[in-house]
C-alpha cells in the first residue's frame, strides 16, 4: 500500500474511534447530567450508578485511543492540537476526572456534604465534557485561528456562536441518550422518568442537529466536498432521518431501536464533520494555505503500517469482548437489586 | 525569581512523573496481589481471602480513576513540554504508545465485569478468571510505556541526519537493549512496593489491636510474596548493573563515582566527593562489589567517568539516589525475611510489636525507593534526552507558558491528591474488616 493510502485508512480509522467514542461516552454523560433530577432517593441513585457503572470507563479508553491514534498516525496533527487547544484540554482533564470520582466516590462516605459534593461533581464533570467537547469539534470543523507564525486564537473565541452552537447540539443528543438508556437499562420510577424525559429532549435534539447542520452550510466550508462530491450528502440526511425515526420509535417505546437510531445520528454527525474536513485535519480560519493536509501529519510509511495490522487485530477483538460484556450486564437495574459493586 | 522554559519543563516533567509513577506502581502490583489473594481464598475455601480481594479490589479502583488522568497529563505534556524531542522519538515510540491502549482496553473492560460479579458466577473460579486479564492489561501497559524510556537510553531503529528522522524500525526501537532489564525491573518493584503497602495497611491495624485471624492472613500473605518479589527485584537490580556496564558506563560510573577504568573496581556507600582531586572520603567501601556488580567477577574492568567528556557527565549527586534506592530495596528483603524467619521459629514472633513497626515503614519506604530508582533513571541519564542523539535542553519548548502550565498541573495534582487520600480514608473508616465481617456474616 502506498504511504497516501495508508494514510487514507488511518484518518478514516481516526474518524471511527472519535464516532464510537461519542457515541459510546454520549449515554454516560448524558446520565451524568441526568443524575441530580432524575434520581429522587439513594436507592435511585445506585440504580443510575449502577446502569453505567461496569462500562463506563470501558468507554473512556475510546478517548484515550482517539488521543493515542492522533499521536500514533498524525504525529503532526497532535502536536499541534494539544499546543492550540491546551487551554480547554485542561479543562477536560479536570472535567474527567471530576466525572470519574463523582460516580465512584459519592457512595464511599455518608456523610451529607460528601454525598452532595461528588453528585455535583458529577454532574458538573458531565456537563463540562459534553459542552467543551463540542465546542472543540465544532470549532476544529470550522477552522482554528492559526496562520504561519502561530495560533491567535484563546479559550474565548472557541466560544464563538457556531462553537457553542456545537456543544448545545452535543448536549442535547448526550441529554437524549442518557434519558434513553435510563429506559432501556432500569426498572421502575427512575425508567418513566428517563422515558417522559426523552420525548422532551428530543424536540431540543432534532432542532438544534438541524440548525447545527445549517449553520454547517452557512459558517464553514464543509460542504464544498459534498458539492464536488453528492453522494456523501446521504451522511446528514442520514443525520435527519435518524433523529426523526428516534421519534417514532419513542412513541412505540422500542427503547432499544430508540437508542440504536441516537447512536446512529451522532455517528453520522462526526461523519459529516470529518468528511468536510477530508483531506485536511486542521483548517485555518485566517488562511486556507496553511491547513493541515493528512498528508502532511501522517507517520512514517512502516509505522503506519505496523499499526494498521496491530488495529486489524485488536479492534476487532476490543470491539468483540465489549459487546459480549455489555450482553453479559443486559439485565435490566431494578431499584432492589441495584447495589453497587461490594 | 524567573526560570527559563526548559527548566520549567523540566520542573513540570518530573513533577508530572515523581506523581504518576505512585499511582502506577500501585496499579501495576495490586492486581496481582488481588489474583493472589482470590485465588488461595478459592483453593482454600477461606472467605477472609476473598474478603481482602475484594477490599483491595475497592481500593485499587480509586487508584485507577486518578492514575487515567496523571497518564493522559503525561500524554498532553510530552509534545508542548518537549516538541523537539516528539518531532523525532515521537515517530519511533508511536507505536509502543498506540498498543498500550490496548492494554488499558483489556484492564478497564475486564475490572468492570470483575467489580460487578462478586456474588454471580455458582464456581468462584468463573470470577476470578476476570482478574486475569486486569493483571495482564496492567502489566503490559507498564511494558509498552517502559519500552519508551528504555528507548530514551538506548535509542536504536533509526537514522538521524540534519535533525530529520529517516529509516524507522520501530520493533527494533521497542526491542532495544535497556528493554528486558528495564522492564523487568518495573514490574517486580512495582508489585513489591504494591505487597509493601498493603503489608504496611495491615501491620498499622493490628499494631492498633485489630489482631484478628483476617489480619493475620493478609500480613502472611503481603510478605511471603513480598519476599518474592523482593529478591526478584534484586536479582533484576544485578542484570541492570550488567546492562548499565555494557550499554550506559557513564550512567553507573556516576552512580558509583568511579573515574578511573580498572578491574577490581569498588563499591561505595554513602561518602562526599572532592569533584577536584576525584577523592572520595567517608565511604563504606566493598572491594570489588562494583565490577561484579558490572561483570559477575571481581576481574571484570569497569569504565570509569574519566574516559568520557566531562560536559557528557550525569550530576554526580545521583551516588545517593542509587545507594539510598539500593538500601531500601535491601531493607524490603531483610524484613519480608525476617518476619517469615521469625515465624518459622516462633510463632509468636511474627506479631512482634518491632516487626511490625517496620513493615509499616516499609510501606512508604517502597514508594519512596521507587520515586529514587526513577530520579537516578532519569537524572542518570542526563545531559541527554536521547541519549547520544539530542541533548534534554535542545529537546524543550521555547514557549513562554510553561510557567502557568506548572501552576494549573500542580493544582491539579494537588486536587487528586487530597481527594484521593480522603476517599481512601473514608472507606476504611467507614467499612472496617471487622464490620464487613461482621455484615457479611464471617467469623473473625
Amino acid at each position: 500500500m502506498s504511504h497516501d493510502t495508508l494514510a487514507i485508512i488511518w484518518f478514516g480509522l481516526w474518524g471511527l474511534i472519535w464516532a464510537v467514542y461519542f457515541m459510546l461516552d454520549a449515554y454516560v454523560l448524558g446520565t451524568g447530567m441526568l443524575f441530580p433530577f432524575v434520581a429522587k432517593s439513594e436507592r435511585e441513585q445506585r440504580q443510575l450508578q449502577d446502569s453505567i457503572g461496569p462500562f463506563w470507563s470501558g468507554n473512556e479508553v475510546w478517548l484515550i485511543t482517539a488521543g493515542g491514534a492522533t499521536f500514533a498516525a498524525f504525529p503532526l496533527t497532535y502536536a499541534l492540537m494539544f499546543s492550540y487547544l491546551y487551554t480547554p484540554l485542561m479543562f477536560i482533564l479536570f472535567a474527567l476526572f471530576f466525572r470519574a470520582a463523582g460516580l465512584e466516590f459519592m457512595h464511599k462516605d455518608d456523610s451529607k456534604n460528601w454525598k452532595s459534593f461528588w453528585k455535583w461533581g458529577f454532574f458538573g464533570g458531565s456537563l463540562v465534557l459534553a459542552l467543551l467537547l463540542g465546542v472543540a469539534f465544532a470549532n476544529l470543523f470550522k477552522g482554528l485561528p492559526f496562520d504561519a507564525t502561530g495560533y491567535h486564537g484563546s479559550l474565548l473565541s472557541l466560544l464563538n456562536s457556531y462553537g457553542l452552537l456545537g456543544g448545545l447540539t452535543f448536549l442535547s443528543l448526550f441529554l437524549l441518550s442518557g434519558s434513553v438508556w435510563m429506559a432501556v437499562k432500569t426498572s421502575g420510577s427512575v425508567q418513566e422518568r428517563g422515558a417522559r424525559l426523552a420525548n422532551r429532549v428530543w424536540m431540543a435534539a432534532a432542532l438544534l442537529v438541524t440548525i447545527f447542520l445549517v449553520a454547517t452550510n452557512n459558517k464553514t466550508h464543509l460542504f464544498d466536498n459534498f458539492v464536488a462530491h453528492p453522494v456523501l450528502w446521504i451522511l446528514p440526511a442520514l443525520s435527519i432521518v435518524s433523529i426523526l425515526l428516534v421519534k417514532l420509535f419513542l412513541h412505540k417505546q422500542k427503547w432499544i431501536t430508540v437508542f440504536a437510531f441516537i447512536s446512529a445520528t451522532i455517528v453520522t454527525l462526526m461523519a459529516t464533520g470529518f468528511a468536510g474536513m477530508f483531506p485536511n485535519m486542521l483548517l485555518s480560519s485566517l488562511d486556507p494555505a496553511q491547513h493541515v493536509t493528512l498528508y502532511q501529519a501522517a507517520g512514517s510509511r512502516l509505522n503506519l503500517q505496523l499499526m494498521l495490522i496491530v488495529a486489524v487485530i485488536f479492534v476487532p477483538i476490543v470491539i468483540f469482548y465489549q459487546s459480549w460484556m455489555y450482553r453479559f450486564f443486559r439485565e435490566k437495574i431494578s431499584p432492589e437489586n441495584a447495589q453497587g459493586y461490594k | 525569581m524567573s526560570f527559563d522554559p526548559a527548566t520549567l519543563s523540566r520542573i513540570l516533567t518530573a513533577l508530572t512523573l515523581g506523581f504518576h509513577i505512585i499511582f502506577a506502581t500501585i496499579g501495576v502490583g495490586v492486581p496481582v496481589m488481588i489474583m493472589i489473594a482470590e485465588w488461595l481464598g478459592i483453593r482454600k475455601q477461606d472467605p477472609h481471602y476473598i474478603l481482602l480481594a475484594r477490599r483491595w479490589a475497592r481500593g485499587f479502583t480509586v487508584t485507577v480513576a486518578v492514575g487515567v488522568v496523571t497518564g493522559t497529563a503525561i500524554g498532553m505534556q510530552l509534545s508542548l513540554l518537549w516538541p523537539s524531542f516528539m518531532k523525532v522519538a515521537g515517530q519511533v515510540i508511536a507505536l509502543p504508545l498506540f498498543m498500550e491502549t490496548f492494554a488499558f482496553f483489556f484492564e478497564a473492560i475486564f475490572l468492570g465485569i470483575y467489580l460487578y460479579t462478586w456474588d454471580r458466577f455458582k464456581k468462584p473460579l468463573y470470577h476470578w478468571l476476570f482478574v486475569i486479564p486486569v493483571v495482564i492489561g496492567s502489566s503490559a501497559s507498564a511494558f509498552f510505556i517502559t519500552t519508551v524510556n528504555a528507548f530514551m537510553n538506548t535509542p536504536q531503529g533509526f537514522t538521524l541526519a540534519n535533525g530529520a528522522i529517516a529509516a524507522i524500525e520501530p520493533i527494533k526501537a521497542m526491542f532495544n537493549p535497556a528493554t528486558p532489564s528495564k522492564v523487568a525491573h518495573v514490574l517486580a518493584s512495582s508489585y513489591l512496593t504494591s505487597a509493601f503497602i498493603l503489608a504496611a495497611i495491615t501491620a498499622w491495624s493490628i499494631l492498633k489491636g485489630k489482631g484478628g485471624e483476617y489480619h493475620r492472613k493478609a500480613l502472611r500473605l503481603t510478605m511471603i510474596w513480598g519476599l518474592v518479589f523482593a529478591v526478584g527485584t534484586i536479582v533484576v537490580g544485578d542484570l541492570s548493573g550488567k546492562f548499565l556496564a555494557k550499554y550506559q558506563p557513564e550512567k553507573l560510573a556516576a552512580a558509583e563515582w568511579h573515574f578511573e577504568t580498572k578491574p577490581q573496581a569498588d563499591l561505595l556507600l554513602g561518602g562526599t566527593l572532592d569533584p577536584e582531586t576525584q577523592e572520595v572520603k567517608g565511604a563504606l567501601v566493598l572491594p570489588g562489589a562494583l565490577s561484579i556488580l558490572a561483570g559477575g567477577t571481581t576481574n571484570t574492568e569497569v569504565k570509569g567517568l574519566n574516559d568520557f567528556p566531562q560536559e557528557l557527565w550525569p550530576p554526580l549527586y545521583v551516588h545517593y539516589l542509587f545507594d539510598l534506592m539500593v538500601i531500601l530495596g535491601m531493607y524490603l528483603a531483610v524484613v519480608a525475611g525476617l518476619f517469615i524467619l521469625a515465624r518459622a521459629w516462633k510463632k509468636k514472633y511474627e506479631w512482634n510489636p518491632w516487626l511490625l513497626r517496620s513493615i509499616v515503614a516499609g510501606g512508604p519506604l517502597a514508594m519512596i525507593a521507587i520515586e529514587l530508582g526513577w530520579m537516578y533513571a532519569e537524572i542518570g541519564r542526563q545531559p541527554w534526552i536521547l541519549r547520544g542523539y539530542m541533548k534534554t535542553s535542545e529537546g524543550a519548548t521555547m514557549s513562554g507558558d510553561v510557567g502557568q502550565m506548572l501552576i494549573l498541573f500542580a493544582l491539579l495534582y494537588a486536587v487528586l491528591a487530597i481527594v484521593s487520600t480522603s476517599v481512601l480514608l473514608r472507606m476504611f473508616r467507614n467499612n472496617s474488616p471487622e464490620l464487613e465481617m461482621q455484615k457479611r456474616g464471617i467469623q473473625q
